[in-house]
């Protein structure tokens, strides 16, 4: 028969692995969240860089190199991977 | 010891775990980092291209030009091993074609380069068609740039004619040399530690871009020579970017944190 202090024990342990289990899918999911927040300025920064290519392409005395892009990346705020966001 | 092996599986979970998701974590920023940069890149290239070709002007072939662009930078990369060196240099490129001419009615071919920027130097091959005509009336195509210049016969009205059968760009190669220096202070006093870490970074890399005139088969007869070979070292830019240039050989890249911690 085991003792009161056994099963105390063992219920400890699980308790402790249900809780670090979840914050470790907390973990991975604010990863992906950064993840795929990355993922979106690529299309974010096509989408600009498309905007900008009739000038780009357009023979005009004066004309400058349109490089850098003119390009802010989206703010990566805590709201944005700890919050349920839209994509 | 039933208590203390029960006790310690939650640190190992913890420790194994947090492991593979500063893995996963770690391989997701590098996937993005490559991607990021790759995209970069090509669109950097096509504009650079665009803009060589616009703000071409001769009086003899007309304006603009065509464009063969390439890119290669060497950018430093995320390396979850590489502690406080601020991750390793991944050599990209793109490369981008562009025509953009109005040549003259008469039919005087635009000129044609072969650009290549390297980090923040360039360079670049003209290739002019219309060259003139030798003593026997033959038509001849000239090509120069930086220490070459060629001219050599060529037919117009040949359909077959390639340019890489007298002319072509050859496989770039890459060297470099990195010192890199590590300074970790630890002082103890009766109120407190202070710790410090500095870092320095020295490095060189250099290019090398060839090309081979002649006739491409056999290839033991093909002759290969360098057209540029830039030396450039590694800056941090006011931006925080680590970029490349020739003009910065030598500098030391130095980061360095203190950080005290009182009783």
């Amino acid at each position: 028969m085991k003792s009161n202090r056994s099963i105390n024990i063992k219920g400890q342990s699980m308790l402790e692995a249900c809780i670090i289990f979840i914050i470790l899918v907390l973990f991975l999911a604010g990863a992906m969240k950064i993840w795929l927040w990355s993922n979106s300025q690529f299309v974010y920064r096509q989408r600009d860089y498309n905007a900008s290519r009739v000038e780009a392409g357009t023979a005009i005395d004066g004309y400058k190199l349109q490089w850098p892009l003119d390009y802010t990346p989206e703010e990566l705020t805590e709201d944005y991977v700890l919050v349920d966001h839209h994509f | 010891m039933i208590f203390k092996n029960k006790g310690g599986q939650a640190v190992v979970e913890m420790a194994v775990f947090g492991s593979i998701i500063l893995l996963i974590f770690s391989v997701l920023l590098s996937y993005t980092q490559r991607l990021n940069d790759q995209q970069y890149l090509q669109m950097e290239a096509f504009r650079r291209a665009l803009e060589r070709a616009e703000i071409f002007q001769d009086p003899d072939a007309g304006g603009g030009a065509s464009v063969q662009f390439s890119l290669i930078q060497d950018r430093h990369h995320f390396g979850a091993s590489s502690g406080f060196k601020k991750g390793s240099p991944q050599r990209m490129s793109a490369s981008s074609n562009v025509y953009w001419a109005v040549p003259k009615v008469d039919g005087t071919k635009s000129y044609s380069f072969i650009t290549y920027r390297v980090n923040d130097d360039q360079d670049e091959i003209t290739i002019l068609y219309d060259y003139g005509e030798d003593e026997k009336g033959d038509e001849k195509i000239r090509i120069f740039g930086r220490e070459l210049d060629f001219e050599f016969d060529y037919d117009p009205e040949d359909e077959d004619f390639k340019l890489d059968d007298i002319f072509r760009t050859e496989d770039m190669s890459s060297t470099s040399v990195a010192n890199f220096s590590e300074q970790i202070i630890k002082q103890e006093t009766h109120g407190a530690i202070t710790n410090k870490r500095a870092s320095g970074l020295e490095r060189t890399v250099t290019t090398t871009i060839r090309y081979s005139v002649g006739p491409e088969e056999p290839e033991e007869d093909k002759d290969v020579r360098v057209f540029w070979a830039p030396e450039q070292g590694l800056y941090r830019d006011s931006d925080g970017q680590y970029k490349y240039g020739e003009s910065t050989v030598g500098t030391e890249v130095g980061r360095g944190r203190t950080w005290r911690t009182a009783f």
